[in-house]
């Protein structure tokens, strides 16, 4: 073996020991333990629960422990799943204005669109003024994770898309593809099958989502002008 | 929890901590793009070779890794962790962390043994990377050459 291997797995060894020790934090999961044991209680066919219960009181302390792992996992992600929470919410969002689930205002300019918002409640985020070629069809307001935000929806190349703008940090979320247009970076993901492109804007985030691809709804999103 | 509304697929006899895994890996899948569009494991491992082939030049300047690296608190080594891709997160993830060994864990992140092994290695490489100007900032140890 050359050195340089030998060198290498030496740190690697010593990387991956660093590592373990990050398992290892001794975190108290009684508590955990406990709410695991009374969420399987919950289960309103009693021999099925009796079934289960043979063997889920095991899996209560390996989901116990694997939680741990969630949790450190869910930190090191995204820096908490806060922001993970409210975009499946926003994912979720699309979904119902497509279904038809969420009542929708037309407006047929955003102007229409922010004075309706306004007048619903005063700290509503308010959409952009400008929103370039695309045209706003209707418009609503959401809660999301206990905070307004705005929706318009929009209809471009024949698709549904939301536009949300939020105010909360929570929403913050810079993971995903990155596309990067005039120096403004728009981050992509793919969520419960909606196509979501985001970008902080100052203190509000833009979230621009629905069927089209990435390139085409952060090409939309880049067009916003507040 | 979504380990409850898939128990039925668990089968007693096998290993619960890889189908449990499974399941948080899955649902966390859903959070990124599958299509080629996206990152895609492919071109990380070719950026992971990239990384791996600078190693022996950058290994050299880590005389006592153990030591160095129980230094850094845990904050800092989560830090460097969330700085590296997906799959390479997940990899040290599973393996390093969560002890799982190689066929458990290239059974979680649906792929091959030695992909697992080499991206493991490749990741550990991105990770001393990631925290070496830190110790350089902190004055544990001394830049050489202008680059880790």
């Amino acid at each position: 073996m050359n050195p340089h291997s030998e060198q290498h797995e030496h740190l690697d060894s010593a990387t991956s020991q660093r590592l373990a020790k990050l398992g290892q934090q001794p975190i108290d999961t009684s508590a955990l333990e406990k709410r695991l044991d009374a969420a399987m209680s919950e289960s309103p066919a009693e021999p099925v629960t009796l079934h289960l219960r043979r063997w889920l009181s095991p899996v209560a302390g390996v989901a116990a422990s694997l939680l741990i792992v969630v949790g450190l996992y869910l930190a090191i992600s995204s820096g908490g799943g806060q922001a993970q929470a409210a975009i499946v919410e926003l994912s979720q969002l699309h979904h119902d204005i497509v279904a038809g689930r969420i009542p929708l205002t037309p407006a047929e300019t955003v102007e229409q669109a922010n004075t309706w918002i306004a007048e619903q409640a005063d700290s509503a985020p308010q959409l952009p003024a400008d929103l370039g070629q695309v045209r706003v069809q209707s418009c609503c307001l959401a809660d999301v994770q206990g905070d307004l935000v705005a929706v318009a929806v929009l209809q471009v190349d024949k698709e549904l898309i939301t536009l949300v703008v939020a105010e909360a940090p929570k929403f913050a979320h810079e993971m995903g593809t990155v596309i990067e247009i005039d120096g403004r970076r728009y981050f992509g993901h793919e969520l419960n099958g909606v196509n979501m492109m985001m970008a902080n804007l100052g203190d509000r985030w833009l979230c621009v989502m629905g069927d089209l691809g990435d390139e085409r709804l952060a090409e939309i999103a880049a067009e916003v002008r507040f | 929890m979504r380990a409850y509304r898939h128990i039925e697929t668990f089968k007693p006899g096998t290993n619960m901590k890889a189908w449990l895994m499974t399941i948080l890996r899955r649902t966390n899948i859903d959070l990124h793009r599958r299509d080629q569009r996206r990152i895609d494991a492919g071109s990380l491992d070719a950026y992971g070779a990239e990384v791996a082939a600078l190693s022996p030049t950058q290994d050299e300047q880590w005389s006592n890794p153990s030591e160095l690296l129980d230094r850094f608190e845990d904050e800092a080594i989560e830090s460097a962790l969330r700085s590296l891709a997906e799959p390479m997160r997940w990899t040290l993830l599973l393996v390093d962390v969560e002890q799982m060994s190689v066929p458990e864990a290239a059974a979680v992140l649906d792929t091959a043994e030695g992909t697992i092994k080499s991206r493991a290695s490749r990741a550990r490489a991105q990770l001393r990377e990631a925290l070496w100007p830190e110790a350089v900032r902190r004055g544990w140890t001394k830049e050489v050459g202008g680059k880790p």
